[in-house]
């Protein structure tokens, strides 16, 4: 037994104290467990949901830590399939916020991508304006260009925003600028 | 030509989000020749945001009220007794208006920002509910352009202003408790949730989209709105950010640590609510660590209320030589009788005797001086509580460095330093520490 399959065991068992336990514990479970508690976040306890959810965020902003870049790009790829997938639209656009915590270059073709649906385009494009680098701005651009003309516009700020305002803040060592 | 003046109607046009045809922005009636309104000048001033504490902050002669919900809109015109104050949806209507000089911003945490930018923009003073920001650099943003604008920002984190919260500085400050190396806070649990938030219908009276404003957007649900707002991270950040960005300004005014440039460290565990919608900790214990003075600064919560001089929240500031307890700092505040008898030495330390937190901030509108809750200030103290905010949501230690306004070897932490906003909404240009961009 893995520790993604004692993480989702736990979250869909009985015990509640279990549950929590194991949410609030979950930063180490690993990306293995990703889609796994997506799909129990999908679901219809809303506790079970919730811890979910609690667990997702763990495992993502636990794999930020200095040191943990694999770890980091494990996780990345398994948030990436989510957001990209075919689940209920809440879980996507938390999979695409987690992203904007815990995602870096790789994830910016597909928030590119998701740009274009507009049940998601605003969570992508926060997502992209809070990851940093080039690879974040080129997808912005990119998306801007493709973008219906109303909603151009806001691709633009934050490209603008970006470049005007914020400091260099993020994984700008693992973009390689 | 006077300061206001010299606000040029494009950089308003510039910051402001949506396209606005807005008026010349210069409150010319009543601003005297130095840009100061005169002693016998009324300053005319309008609330934004009149539900909760901000329909305590409605004054009988406001000339403009603004709510994103006409139900406040309409008790709160109530309370308007000389006159008859206009009514808006839009704060940017407010900050259109030429007459009015001064606003009073009373809206949940996440509008502070950019309503505090856009009224400097447009040429007003700003009284301002705590906590100022939400994040490090809306902070930033708030006192670039409080700056750049010359505008009087005054913070309501009123502890400042409250005579026992300066008796017990008195008392701290002149070393009565020998050196201070660890102050701890208390407080309750944040509420608890008893919905799990289903969406429902935005009622007729409220304008759910602009109430989100820049904040992702979210199903309406009324424990997500008014009042509840502060146990959402996208909107408030549970009783850290709330009760507690009153504890840590008196701790952070005891501890003379307003001006602190260095590193602290800040650590934070905590657990979920396991049922509901809320998303703050159900229960949060933060550690900060400072150097150069080294100290100790906790929160617990919930905490344990020092037997000696018990009470629902408070802090115990704990020296070489003798301990003193601090109930509360907000409009309440009470302090050990010690502290109430000692009287500061000839060239002692003597804490600002302010007259009143508002009368403070009209005083400083007609001076042009600094307010003892100066938005800098209240940056500074609402950036320990989003400190320990964003530790608990890493689940790691992190050090932050007050000089730079950013995290130390952690790249990941700083993006916690802003949050984007939902289009159309923007703070380009103000964020930069130290300086301003983008105009």
């Amino acid at each position: 037994m893995t520790r993604a399959d004692r993480l989702v065991g736990a979250i869909l068992g009985d015990d509640p104290n279990a549950r929590w336990n194991a949410a609030g514990n979950a930063g180490a479970s690993g990306a293995e467990a990703i889609a796994r508690l997506a799909e129990v976040m999908g679901g219809s306890d809303p506790e079970k949901s919730k811890a979910a959810r609690v667990a997702m965020d763990r495992i993502a902003l636990a794999s930020t830590a200095p040191g943990e870049e694999k770890e980091r790009l494990a996780v990345s790829a398994a948030l990436v399939e989510v957001a990209a997938g075919q689940g209920p639209v809440a879980v996507r656009r938390h999979a695409i916020r987690l992203l904007g915590l815990a995602g870096g270059p790789e994830a910016c073709a597909t928030l590119a991508a998701l740009i274009e649906d507009s049940n998601l385009r605003e969570d992508a494009r926060m997502a992209l304006h809070r990851i940093p680098g080039s690879a974040a701005e080129r997808a912005l651009e990119q998306a801007a260009r493709r973008a219906p003309p109303g909603y151009a516009s806001a691709l633009v700020r934050s490209l603008k925003d970006r470049k005007l305002g914020r400091r260099d803040a993020g994984i700008r060592n693992r973009d390689g600028d | 030509m006077s300061d206001t003046a010299r606000i040029r109607r494009r950089s308003f046009l510039k910051g402001a989000a949506a396209a606005l045809a807005l008026p010349a922005i210069v409150p010319e009636g009543v601003i005297a020749r130095n840009g100061r309104p005169g002693a016998n000048d009324r300053i005319v001033i309008a609330n934004i945001g009149v539900g909760g504490m901000g329909r305590n902050h409605v004054r009988p002669d406001s000339a403009a009220l603004c709510d994103v919900d006409e139900n406040h809109l309409a008790e709160a015109a109530r309370r308007v007794t000389q006159g008859t104050p206009s009514l808006y949806r839009d704060y940017r209507r407010v900050l259109e208006r030429r007459d009015i000089d001064a606003v009073i911003i009373a809206t949940p945490d996440h509008w502070h920002a950019l309503m505090m930018v856009h009224a400097c923009q447009a040429g007003k003073h700003v009284f301002c509910e705590k906590p100022t920001a939400r994040t490090v650099l809306e902070g930033r943003a708030m006192v670039n352009a409080a700056r750049h604008y010359r505008r009087v920002v005054q913070i309501n984190a009123q502890g400042r202003s409250h005579p026992n919260a300066r008796l017990a500085c008195n008392f701290v400050r002149n070393g009565m408790l020998g050196r201070v190396r660890r102050v701890d806070v208390w407080h309750p649990p944040n509420f608890r949730p008893d919905s799990w938030g289903e969406p429902q219908r935005v009622p007729s009276t409220l304008d759910w989209d602009l109430w989100l404003g820049p904040a992702p957007w979210a199903p309406y649900h009324p424990k997500r709105c008014h009042f509840h707002f502060r146990w959402f991270m996208d909107y408030g950040g549970g009783f850290l950010r709330d009760r507690g960005n009153h504890a840590l300004s008196i701790v952070s005014w005891l501890m003379d640590n307003d001006g602190y440039r260095g590193r602290v460290t800040v650590e934070a565990s905590g657990t979920e609510f396991r049922e509901g919608f809320y998303d703050v900790p159900a229960t949060l214990s933060v550690k900060w660590e400072f150097t150069d003075p080294e100290w100790t600064l906790t929160w617990t919560q919930p905490g344990t209320p020092n037997p000696r001089f018990p009470g629902d929240w408070g802090a115990t500031y704990r020296g070489g030589r003798d301990e003193l307890v601090v109930l509360a700092g907000d409009g309440g505040c009470e302090v050990e009788q010690k502290a109430k008898d000692y009287s500061p030495p000839p060239g002692g330390f003597q804490a600002f005797e302010s007259p009143g937190h508002f009368q403070n901030w009209l005083d400083c509108i007609r001076t042009g001086e600094r307010p003892v809750m100066d938005v800098e200030t209240g940056h500074h103290v609402v950036t320990l509580c989003n400190l320990g905010n964003i530790a608990w949501r890493l689940g790691r230690k992190v050090v932050f460095d007050f000089a730079a306004e950013r995290f130390v070897d952690d790249p990941a932490a700083d993006r916690f330093l802003s949050e984007p906003y939902r289009s159309p909404w923007t703070l380009s240009g103000f964020q930069e520490n130290g300086r301003e961009t983008g105009r």
